[in-house]
C-alpha cells in the first residue's frame, strides 16, 4: 500500500494566496470608507479566500492510500471527508488541466475519481479529487489509468489529451477518441 | 474548478490594479494638465481672479502632489484633501471641462454603453451560433453559400456606412428617429415604460451595426472548427455504430468546436467597445465613446481615467468569464504547454 499526503511545501503558495486574498480586502474594509457595493464585493473575496484557506488546511491533513483494491482518502472532521473507491467500482475518471496563463503554461492537473453509486456509500458521498502538487501524483494517475483500461472505461477527449501529455495512452484507441484510430473495441469507448 | 476560480480571481485583481496604474500614467504623460493649459491662456489674457481660482483648484484636487499620491487618492486607498474619497468610495473625481463631478457628467452613459455592448454580444452569439452550426453541417448547400456570402458582406462593409444605411431604412419604414438611443422627450427623464420601449427601438440599429462584423467573423470560425471536428475518425466510428446525427453532433464535435467560440468572449468585448466608439459618433449615441475621445483630447484626466478604467474592467471581466467557460468546457493541456507534475 502506498501512502500519499500533501506536504506543507507543496501547499505553501496556496496558503500565501489565501492569506493575501483575506488580508488585503480586510485591510481595505477596515481602514477606508467604501461604497457599499465595493464593501460587499470585498466581503465576498474574504469569504472566497477564507474557504480556499480552510480547504488547503484540510488537504494538508488528508491522507491518501492506494493499493491493489482501490483508493482511500482519510481526512479530518471526524471522517466527514473520508472516501473509498474500489477499482472494481470505478465508474469514471477525469484528468483536468488548468492554467491561469494565456499561453497555457505553468498550470496544474486535477484527477477526479468517481465510483458507482453503491460504492460511494462506503463512508463517502462524493468523488476523490487530487491535484498534481501531491507528491506521487504521476504514479497514481498511471495506476488509475491502467485500472480503468483493464475495466474498459472510456475517457472524454480532454482527459485523453492530458493522459497523452503525461505519456499515457498514446497507443490506446480507447483513450484517443479525437485522433485517427481503429474502431474502439467496445461500446464504452464510443461517444454516446 | 474551485481552485481554478480562486486562482483566476487572484490574477484578475492585480491585473485591474496594473491597468489602473497604466491608465493613470498614460493620462498624466502629456506635459501639463487641464488646469495648467487653462492657466496659460488666462495668463495671456491677464485675468488675475481666474488665475487665482485655478491655482486654488490645483491645490484642491491635489494636482500639485506627486503622481503616486494623486493615483492613490484617485483610487481611494490614500486620503486626499477630503479624506478617503476616490473610486472605491464611489467618487470618480471632478471633470474640469464640464466643471461637474464625473459621476454627474457621465450620467447614464456608462450604463447605456454597458447595455448596448452586452446586447450586441448577445446578438452576435444568438445569430452566429445557429448559422455557424448550420453552415458546417450543411456544407456547400445553398444555405451555406448564402450565409457565407452574407458573412463576407458583413465583414467587408464599414460600420459607419452600414449605420447610415440602416438609419435611413429605420426612419423610412419604421419611423424611428435618427440618432441617439431614445426619443428626445425621454432624455434626462427617469426610467419609464415609454423610455424603455424607446431605448429598445433605438437600440436595434446600433446593435446590428456594431455586431455585424463580429457575427460574420464568429460564423466563419465556428464553421471552420466544426468542419474540422466532423472530419475526425471518432465521428465516423460513432456514425458506423448507429448514433443519430443530432446526438453525435451535440456530444463531442460541437463541444470541441465551441472552444474558440467561448474564448472569443474576452476579445469580443474590447473589440466591440472600440468599434462602438466610432459608431456612437456617427449615430450620435449617448454612450461613453464620444465623451472619452473628447476627455482625452482636453486632458480632462479624471473623466478620461474613469472611462478607461471602466472599459478595462469590462474587458478583464469578459476575459475572466471566457477563461472560466473555457476551463469548464475543455480543461485540456495545450500543445507546447507543460503541466507542473
Amino acid at each position: 500500500m502506498n501512502i500519499y499526503r500533501y506536504p506543507v511545501k507543496a501547499l505553501i503558495f496556496d496558503y500565501i494566496r489565501s492569506g493575501l486574498g483575506v488580508l488585503v480586502p480586510i485591510a481595505l474594509m477596515l481602514f477606508t470608507d467604501l461604497l457599499p457595493v465595493v464593501f460587499y464585493i470585498l466581503a465576498g473575496l474574504v469569504l472566497l479566500f477564507g474557504i480556499y484557506g480552510v480547504r488547503t488546511a484540510l488537504r494538508q491533513a488528508t491522507l491518501l492510500s492506494v493499493d491493489g483494491n482501490g483508493v482511500r482518502q482519510e481526512g479530518p472532521l471526524g471522517g466527514l471527508l473520508n472516501r473509498e473507491i474500489r477499482w472494481a467500482d470505478l465508474r469514471d475518471f477525469r484528468l483536468r488541466y488548468y492554467s491561469t496563463r494565456r499561453d497555457g503554461k505553468g498550470g496544474w492537473m486535477q484527477l477526479v475519481l468517481r465510483a458507482t453509486d453503491g460504492s460511494e456509500g462506503h463512508g463517502s458521498n462524493g468523488p476523490i479529487r487530487l491535484d498534481s502538487n501531491l507528491p506521487g501524483f504521476d504514479d497514481i494517475v498511471r495506476q488509475v489509468y491502467e485500472m480503468a483500461r483493464d475495466h474498459g472505461l472510456a475517457n472524454d477527449p480532454a482527459s485523453a489529451a492530458n493522459l497523452t501529455a503525461m505519456g499515457l495512452g498514446s497507443d490506446d484507441p480507447a483513450v484517443q477518441p479525437t485522433v485517427s484510430s481503429p474502431a474502439p473495441p467496445n461500446d464504452a469507448a464510443l461517444p454516446s | 474548478m474551485f481552485t481554478y476560480f480562486t486562482h483566476r480571481v487572484l490574477v484578475m485583481i492585480p491585473t485591474l490594479l496594473v491597468i489602473s496604474v497604466i491608465t493613470f500614467i498614460i493620462i498624466q504623460l502629456p506635459p501639463g494638465d487641464y488646469l495648467s493649459n487653462q492657466m496659460a491662456e488666462l495668463i495671456a489674457s491677464g485675468d488675475r481672479a481666474a488665475i487665482e481660482k485655478l491655482a486654488f483648484l490645483r491645490q484642491e484636487f491635489g494636482l500639485d502632489k506627486p503622481m503616486l499620491e494623486q493615483y492613490a487618492a484617485w483610487l481611494g486607498i490614500w486620503p486626499g484633501n477630503n479624506g478617503f474619497s476616490g473610486i472605491l468610495q464611489g467618487n470618480l473625481g471632478w471633470s474640469f471641462e464640464y466643471n461637474l463631478p464625473v459621476g454627474e457628467v457621465v450620467g447614464d452613459r456608462l450604463f447605456l454603453s454597458l447595455v448596448l455592448n452586452f446586447t450586441t454580444m448577445l446578438f452576435v452569439y444568438a445569430v452566429s451560433f445557429p448559422i455557424g452550426v448550420y453552415t458546417a453541417v450543411r456544407q456547400y448547400s445553398f444555405g451555406d453559400h448564402a450565409m457565407t456570402f452574407i458573412g463576407y458582406i458583413g465583414l467587408a462593409t464599414p460600420n459607419f456606412l452600414l449605420a447610415l444605411i440602416l438609419l435611413f431604412l429605420a426612419k423610412k419604414h419604421f419611423g424611428v428617429s435618427i440618432g441617439g438611443l431614445m426619443d428626445e422627450q425621454f432624455i434626462d427623464q427617469d426610467m419609464s415604460w415609454g423610455k424603455f420601449v424607446s431605448i429598445c427601438e433605438h437600440m436595434v440599429v446600433p446593435v446590428i451595426v456594431i455586431g455585424t462584423s463580429g457575427t460574420a467573423g464568429m460564423i466563419r470560425r465556428l464553421r471552420a472548427n466544426l468542419l474540422d471536428e466532423l472530419q475526425k475518425q471518432y465521428v465516423t466510428t460513432a456514425r458506423a455504430k448507429g448514433l443519430t446525427n443530432r446526438k453525435l453532433l451535440l456530444k463531442y464535435p460541437l463541444r470541441m468546436a465551441l472552444n474558440p467560440f467561448v474564448a472569443d468572449i474576452g476579445n469580443l468585448l474590447p473589440q466591440m467597445i472600440s468599434g462602438s466608439a466610432i459608431v456612437a459618433v456617427v449615430m450620435s449615441l449617448p454612450t461613453s465613446g464620444p465623451m472619452l475621445v473628447s476627455a482625452l483630447q482636453s486632458q480632462d484626466q479624471y473623466l478620461a481615467g474613469s472611462f478607461l478604467l471602466f472599459l478595462a474592467a469590462l474587458t478583464v471581466v469578459g476575459m475572466f468569464v471566457s477563461d472560466l467557460a473555457l476551463a469548464a468546457l475543455d480543461p485540456r493541456i495545450r500543445l507546447g504547454a507543460e503541466a507542473s507534475k
